[in-house]
């Protein structure tokens, strides 16, 4: 083994550098997906934040509330069609931002979800 | 910690775009992942699955557009180096070394290109477009690289659009999650491959000095 690698070292030291390289993004990776993985089961975390390529059906769905709540939650008439249409783009037509969103949603979850 | 929130500016327009243009933007996307270019296709599938599961698409309409796409991503990839390939292997043979590498893929592809092809496919998805070139360039059987190809994409379609269907309420956490197991195991398989070849090389050093 210890043979092996002063041989390396001696003839093939880029390729032996590389497989280190590489090796150590495996551990990276490896550590990350760990880490994720525990910092995604916290229960805390099961509503993911509003992010601007989501659609109010999507949100409903996710937040499992109804639509017409996310609805109205989002600045729509609750009796609204349901659209698909980006948060984005919904932001942009009733003049909020994304996080002025996310604040009047909030709200409204936590109401909807105290009633039930 | 979202994919979304530090993801660059390109993955945020096109994960924009899916709502305007849904089914359409995930057929160019997968097609344009396939041939190497950087576009963030595994999130753009997690996302159309879920729009699929709140009813925002058709599920049938999004799998048939990834699939379609990575299928014609995968064999213009493929007729491209097959093509244009032969003036790179002339290059190639001028100098012996070049000479070599060629060979070693022909002699690669032809004992585990239907696995390598499947594989590349979904389980180290990044690694597929250049194994798409490599079978192009040697040469490997078409029929072949077609059969192994779609059955990957049915896999890596399957897993992607499903996991974004079935976990609609945080596509952010089972994107981190994807990324970082796929980095792993890509790693894992650069490694193992640079460790076969310096191992070889090693040991054919070895033989050299014992037979002086």
């Amino acid at each position: 083994m210890w043979h092996r690698v002063k041989d390396l070292w001696a003839y093939n030291r880029y390729l032996l550098l590389a497989f280190v390289t590489v090796v150590g993004f495996a551990g990276f990776f490896g550590v990350r997906a760990t880490s994720q993985f525990i910092y995604w089961s916290d229960p805390a975390r099961s509503d993911q934040s509003l992010a601007g390529w989501m659609t109010p059906r999507y949100v409903s769905r996710s937040y499992e509330i109804p639509p017409q709540v996310i609805q109205e939650a989002l600045g729509m008439r609750s009796d609204a069609p349901m659209r698909r249409v980006s948060l984005d783009r919904l932001a942009a037509e009733n003049d909020m931002t994304l996080d002025d969103m996310q604040a009047q949603l909030d709200a409204y979850v936590a109401a909807w979800r105290a009633n039930d | 910690m979202h994919m979304w929130q530090r993801g660059g500016q390109m993955t945020d327009l096109i994960l924009t775009l899916a709502a305007d243009y849904g089914v359409p933007l995930l057929f160019g996307v997968t097609f344009l992942s396939c041939l190497a270019l950087p576009v963030p296709s595994s999130l753009l599938m997690l996302a159309s699955g879920g729009f699929a599961a709140s009813g925002d698409l058709s599920l049938a309409a999004v799998a048939a557009a990834a699939f379609c796409g990575a299928i014609m991503g995968d064999n213009l990839g493929y007729w491209i180096a097959r093509r244009f390939g032969p003036r790179l292997t002339r290059w190639l043979a001028t100098r012996p070394r070049r000479a070599a590498l060629r060979d070693k893929a022909q002699t690669f592809m032809h004992k585990w290109g239907g696995s390598s092809v499947f594989f590349s496919c979904w389980l180290v998805a990044p690694l597929g477009p250049y194994v798409n070139y490599v079978s192009g360039l040697s040469g490997f059987s078409w029929p072949r690289f077609a059969l192994w190809g779609m059955a990957g994409e049915v896999v890596w379609v399957g897993l992607y659009v499903g996991l974004g269907y079935l976990f609609t309420d945080n596509i952010g956490a089972i994107s981190d999650i994807l990324g970082s197991v796929s980095g792993f195991l890509v790693a894992i398989v650069v490694a193992a491959g640079l460790g076969v070849w310096m191992v070889q090389a090693s040991k054919a050093r070895d033989r050299k000095r014992a037979s002086h």
